[in-house]
């Protein structure tokens, strides 16, 4: 039966380290950022503030590179805790004016929350934001 | 030691007691597990599962409840092992992935190295499982599914080289802190893997339960494990360092070994010499082990109500700080040291003052504190039970989106809706698991306290009852509080 020798421990833990090494870097290389897309400029504001739980406003304002206004865009606000297993929020944003879209949530309860904006312009293009609301206080 | 207690019974009341339940000898489950090669077989789904987790966890989205290692960990994971260790046995143990790869490794590298001996205890395994309730409230570990898949990573690693230069099952029984949480909560389990007949054994002289079977010609050639966590069957009591790996049951030459049916937490009401431990009452590092599994569950809890904010920052302002690791340590400190130290002094003295006891301020303190374990798993299962009850449908749309995002939608489109049973109907069953917790812990105090004082049980009784009942009070206040799960120390 073959025996474990000293070198074989040291190759073993060689390629571990390799193996990890390389898991980082592909994983340093992976890691997500969120822009504007397509010239879109999106701007979005959660209020009141600071923010509490029960109902608050989203407003999402889009303009584009000329700074005019995007009408006619569908939003669907959708709100999850930090925490994996909790209830979403859904909403949908009506236009209150052009370029302007609001919807209210009722945040159920405190802690931190991710609000992703899932948008889609009125040429089809989709657009997904993901807005971070820290520290949500319970009443 | 269902047969001990059986026993005792049977002479107490002179009447014969049924033989206890064996799981083995229930159709096609018993044989199937009885088979050499059923760990693999329930080992091989999880390390896939396993292997998922890691690459959604490290390649997936990086949002919390839409990937699957962290849904997978931090809310069905937890939620299933208490339960399953509620309702059977350790059975996460037995189908651990982690001794699947180590196994395989085994084929080819032997150690032969022996764990030092000075090591040869629990306090590794508890100072490990303190660092993951500390890192997991202060990195709010179950925001970051990169974290967590880096976590499990870790896990297989630190598995590979312990196993790898250790003999025996050295991680398991003596740096695991997910087994050690086990082997605590196990000893409330109505299940245990214990010999059928005594007798049978008294006149077995292989052993082989223990060392195992090796091929005649060859001593390294090994044909059946015997217990690599060093449980002598014969005086093997209780639950408590047991992986249910079965390989007891695959060596045993006279299928004496099953897995039979108990009253839970009975083997903390009595106090013998076991098999692998030693005596309860004199092992400081088990005991230690113990209050954190008790109070370790009422800080965890507490990470996650409002009211953590509020002592976090009146803490920051008295200590001049702003950073989130020096207030959490002594927010630590005080529920895992000083109030446990207080509680338990309090009830000592009183214990030795009022009612008499003569035992030593040490052992009766390490003796009572086993008597916490049902409570602190009650308290376990009301937090896990709650997210995995409240967010049991999770998985579903997660692992649509999953399939969505490698652009084979067989499952159809997510259903973000699908979330779990409602709030309302879980409350009941969190204060329910509370509840029994108490009764386990009021139980087992009340077996001690008969065997510490024939002619005042109640005085001693009364001290541990009270503080039970402190413990079940704080519990309850827990669970009545705001959630509030915040990724950020003292964010807000």
């Amino acid at each position: 039966m073959k025996r474990c020798i000293p070198g074989d421990r040291r190759s073993l833990a060689s390629l571990l380290f390799v193996l990890m090494g390389l898991m980082a870097l592909l994983t340093a290389g992976c890691r997500r950022s969120a822009n504007s897309v397509d010239g879109i400029s999106i701007r979005e504001e959660v209020t009141p503030l600071p923010v509490h739980t029960g109902e608050v406003t989203v407003t999402v304002q889009l303009a584009d590179a000329a700074e005019n206004p995007v009408k006619e865009a569908s939003i669907m606000v959708e709100a999850d805790m930090a925490h994996p297993g909790m209830s979403p929020v859904f909403a949908a944003a009506k236009e209150t004016m052009p370029g302007t879209y609001q919807s209210k949530m009722n945040l159920t309860m405190g802690g931190d929350w991710v609000v992703l904006l899932h948008i889609r312009l009125s040429n089809g293009t989709k657009i997904e934001r993901q807005l971070d609301v820290r520290g949500v206080r319970s009443n | 030691m269902s047969a001990a207690l059986s026993n005792s019974l049977e002479q107490d009341n002179g009447v014969v007691e049924a033989p206890p339940f064996d799981l083995l000898k229930v159709p096609l489950l018993g044989r199937f597990l009885k088979w050499r090669h059923s760990r693999t077989i329930l080992q091989i789904p999880l390390l896939f599962v396993s292997g998922v987790m890691v690459l959604h966890g490290l390649f997936g989205p990086s949002l919390s409840p839409k990937n699957l290692a962290t849904v997978l960990t931090w809310v069905h994971f937890r939620g299933a092992l208490v339960l399953i260790l509620l309702c059977a046995g350790n059975f996460f143990c037995m189908a651990c992935p982690f001794m699947l790869v180590r196994n395989f490794m085994r084929r080819w590298i032997h150690p032969r190295l022996t764990w030092p001996r000075m090591l040869r205890n629990k306090w590794i395994a508890v100072a490990l499982f303190v660092l993951i309730l500390f890192s997991y409230e202060l990195f709010g570990l179950w925001s970051s599914p990169w974290l967590t898949a880096w976590i499990i990573v870790g896990y297989f690693v630190a598995v590979l080289v312990v196993d790898g230069l250790f003999k025996h099952a050295t991680f398991c029984k003596f740096v695991c802190p997910i087994g050690q949480f086990n082997f605590v909560a196990s000893t409330l389990s109505p299940l245990e893997v214990e010999v059928r007949d005594h007798e049978i054994c008294d006149e077995c002289h292989t052993k082989d339960c223990i060392r195992g079977r090796r091929a005649p010609d060859s001593n390294l050639v090994v044909l059946e494990r015997g217990c690599e966590l060093a449980l002598f069957q014969p005086a093997k009591v209780g639950n408590m360092d047991c992986t249910f790996c079965l390989d007891c049951v695959h060596a045993c030459p006279h299928d004496n070994i099953g897995i039979l049916s108990r009253v839970p937490a009975s083997e903390l009401m009595i106090d013998p010499q076991r098999s692998g431990i030693g005596y309860f009452s004199r092992r400081k590092d088990i005991a230690a082990l113990a209050l954190v599994f008790c109070f370790g569950a009422l800080m965890n809890a507490f990470g996650m109500v409002s009211p953590v904010y509020v002592v976090e920052e009146w803490l920051s302002r008295l200590l001049h700080v702003k950073s989130g690791a020096p207030v959490l340590g002594l927010l630590f400190m005080i529920v895992l040291v000083v109030e446990p130290a207080i509680l338990l002094g309090v009830a000592t003295w009183v214990t030795r003052a009022w009612a008499g006891v003569s035992r030593a301020w040490l052992p009766l303190i390490l003796r009572y504190t086993y008597s916490l374990v049902p409570l602190g798993f009650g308290m376990w299962l009301a937090h896990y039970g709650f997210h995995f009850f409240t967010g049991l449908y999770t998985i579903i749309p997660v692992t649509q989106s999953a399939f969505v995002d490698l652009g084979w939608p067989v499952f159809g489109d997510p259903r973000c809706t699908l979330v779990g049973i409602p709030q309302y109907v879980v409350e009941p069953i969190e204060i329910g698991f509370l509840l029994l917790g108490m009764a386990g812990s009021l139980l087992v105090v009340w077996h001690l306290a008969k065997e510490d004082s024939e002619e005042h049980p109640v005085r001693v009784f009364t001290p541990w009852a009270i503080v039970c009942l402190l413990l079940l009070l704080a519990s309850l206040w827990l669970i009545a509080q705001p959630m509030d799960m915040r990724a950020t120390m003292m964010a807000g």
